[in-house]
């Protein structure tokens, strides 16, 4: 890949790499970090990068340099099912939107992932695999599982919005 | 219908085909007493009877079977659906559930819910930051060279500035009040009032600098400061040693200065008042300015000379300590680039010289010996 490619893998990506990070670590300024550390890892070895292949080499660098951050930082949470059964209805929510991000930010980390991977970039199962390093049946199961916990969540929540 | 001989083939199969009622099966095997030479014909029935082995079974026997919707499954369907794996039949099928079962009309719209939609208006902030030019990778001896030129930069600014500071006064206030008090001693010293100072620029009359028949000689200044670098040597009384002479100054006589600013245009200028106040401008020539500032000047020197020693003389004319920290930032600059902790210590002798020095550098430490 060329740098004038690399160029327009900043224009093309960046934007969608960064939402995909913000919404999984909440954090604006450590997702800034992961971006650029991305992208930087992208750059050295953008020579051996094909251009057809350059947003799923970012989303893998970017991710994988995410879950190094939060493990070093002690955020990680189990990889099981998240709790709703212990979640508060003290919080006034205006729209399905909040209720939704709200859903999503409880779910686990690699529930959260795979699910943000399926419907922010409509990856298919076997390129959220090569992402996260999961295989095509765990990725199914851990998408299932998040629909039907975010299902149960704004089930749970529509009466009190 | 009794056994004989005629017909015991058909019982022989009937027996083993079970068809024979228990008399038959008396009476069949009382035959068999009777006529043992049959007893092989009769085993021999049994072989010709395929029996059925129950063990075999197929064992994808349930990938075969269509799923049925139902409540237990609805789930996996739904999200199924909502992930688009679903097959044209199996969207027939869960289409028609929905419809039979209105109860999982909510559930279905409950999932349709839990799509995300990416909240475009989230953008990365520092996009061209992110952008490079031309690939250029610096490698890592560049970076060395580069650290090396940066070492010697400072090497080069540093000595610069030890020379500089070892003459020159501090700030340009000072160097102002430096250059009249120094025209006032040279007038007074060579009994040709009318002298004045001015930078960089050359004699009028002989048309070359004077400056080196009125310096003292610089090699013996040089010898003074060489010695006087050594930390252990005796500090001198420097005021008295070192004379303050700013080196690029030179001087004219007055009369050549004063035919060139009668020979200059009147101009604008803007005169402060006591209050530094800035009051209209007024025309004036170069020769009445010129008055003014030498006034000035004048008035300046009589207050410097009512100040004590310590103030007119130059904080940062000499500092003996100077070659240590020169050592020290060498060696922090070394320190610096190679990662490891650099110390440089010289020995110096009775008389002051330095006899030797140490190198430690990490690990790795040697002496030298100058002496020698």
């Amino acid at each position: 890949m060329t740098a004038e490619e690399y160029n327009r893998t900043v224009d093309e990506h960046a934007d969608g790499v960064y939402r995909f990070i913000v919404h999984n670590i909440k954090d604006k300024d450590e997702a800034k970090d992961v971006v650029q550390d991305a992208f930087e890892k992208f750059w050295k070895n953008h020579e051996n990068v094909q251009f057809e292949k350059a947003k799923s080499y970012l989303f893998t660098a970017a991710y994988h340099t995410m879950i190094d951050r939060i493990r070093r930082s002690k955020k990680t949470e189990p990889m099981d099912d998240a709790d709703y059964n212990n979640h508060s209805h003290s919080k006034q929510y205006s729209d399905l939107k909040e209720i939704l991000r709200d859903a999503v930010n409880k779910l686990p980390e690699i529930q959260r992932s795979v699910v943000l991977l399926r419907d922010y970039e409509g990856y298919s199962y076997e390129e959220i695999g090569e992402i996260t390093g999961l295989n095509e049946s765990q990725v199914k199961v851990y998408i299932y599982r998040a629909r039907v916990a975010l299902k149960e969540y704004i089930g749970s929540m529509s009466n009190v919005v | 219908m009794t056994i004989n001989k005629n017909n015991y083939e058909a019982f022989f199969l009937d027996y083993h085909e079970k068809n024979l009622s228990p008399e038959q099966v008396a009476d069949l095997l009382l035959f068999l007493e009777q006529h043992p030479q049959l007893q092989k014909e009769f085993d021999a029935f049994a072989a010709i009877f395929l029996s059925n082995d129950d063990a075999i079974v197929f064992e994808e026997k349930e990938n075969l079977k269509k799923i049925i919707i139902n409540a237990e499954n609805f789930n996996e369907f739904a999200v199924a659906n909502l992930e688009g794996d679903l097959t044209p039949q199996e969207i027939k099928q869960y289409a028609k559930f929905i419809t039979d079962y209105p109860i999982y009309k909510k559930e279905e719209s409950l999932f349709a819910k839990t799509k995300l939609h990416a909240d475009l208006s989230l953008k990365f902030p520092d996009k061209q930051k992110l952008k490079k030019g031309k690939a250029r990778i610096i490698s890592l001896n560049m970076f060395y060279i580069a650290a090396a030129a940066c070492v010697l930069l400072m090497l080069g600014m540093f000595f610069s500035k030890q020379q500089t500071n070892s003459f020159a006064p501090q700030t340009a206030e000072k160097a102002i009040e430096n250059k009249v008090e120094d025209a006032s001693e040279k007038s007074t010293a060579s009994k040709s009032p009318g002298q004045y100072p001015v930078s960089n620029i050359q004699s009028a009359s002989s048309n070359k600098p004077i400056l080196n028949s009125q310096f003292p000689n610089t090699n013996s200044l040089n010898h003074q400061l060489s010695n006087s670098l050594n930390p252990k040597s005796e500090i001198r009384n420097l005021k008295s040693d070192i004379p303050l002479i700013e080196p690029k100054t030179a001087f004219i006589p007055e009369e050549s200065f004063q035919l060139r600013l009668k020979s200059l245009q009147t101009f604008p200028v803007y005169l402060l008042d006591e209050n530094y106040a800035i009051s209209e401008p007024i025309q004036i020539t170069p020769a009445t300015a010129f008055e003014n500032f030498k006034k000035d000047a004048v008035k300046k020197l009589e207050k410097s000379k009512q100040d004590s020693d310590e103030n007119w003389f130059p904080e940062n004319a000499f500092n003996p300590s100077k070659k240590t920290r020169l050592i020290d930032l060498f060696a922090s600059a070394i320190d610096k680039i190679s990662g490891n902790k650099v110390r440089i210590e010289p020995e110096y002798n009775e008389k002051g010289e330095m006899v030797s020095y140490d190198f430690t550098a990490g690990a790795f430490n040697f002496k030298k010996d100058l002496s020698k």
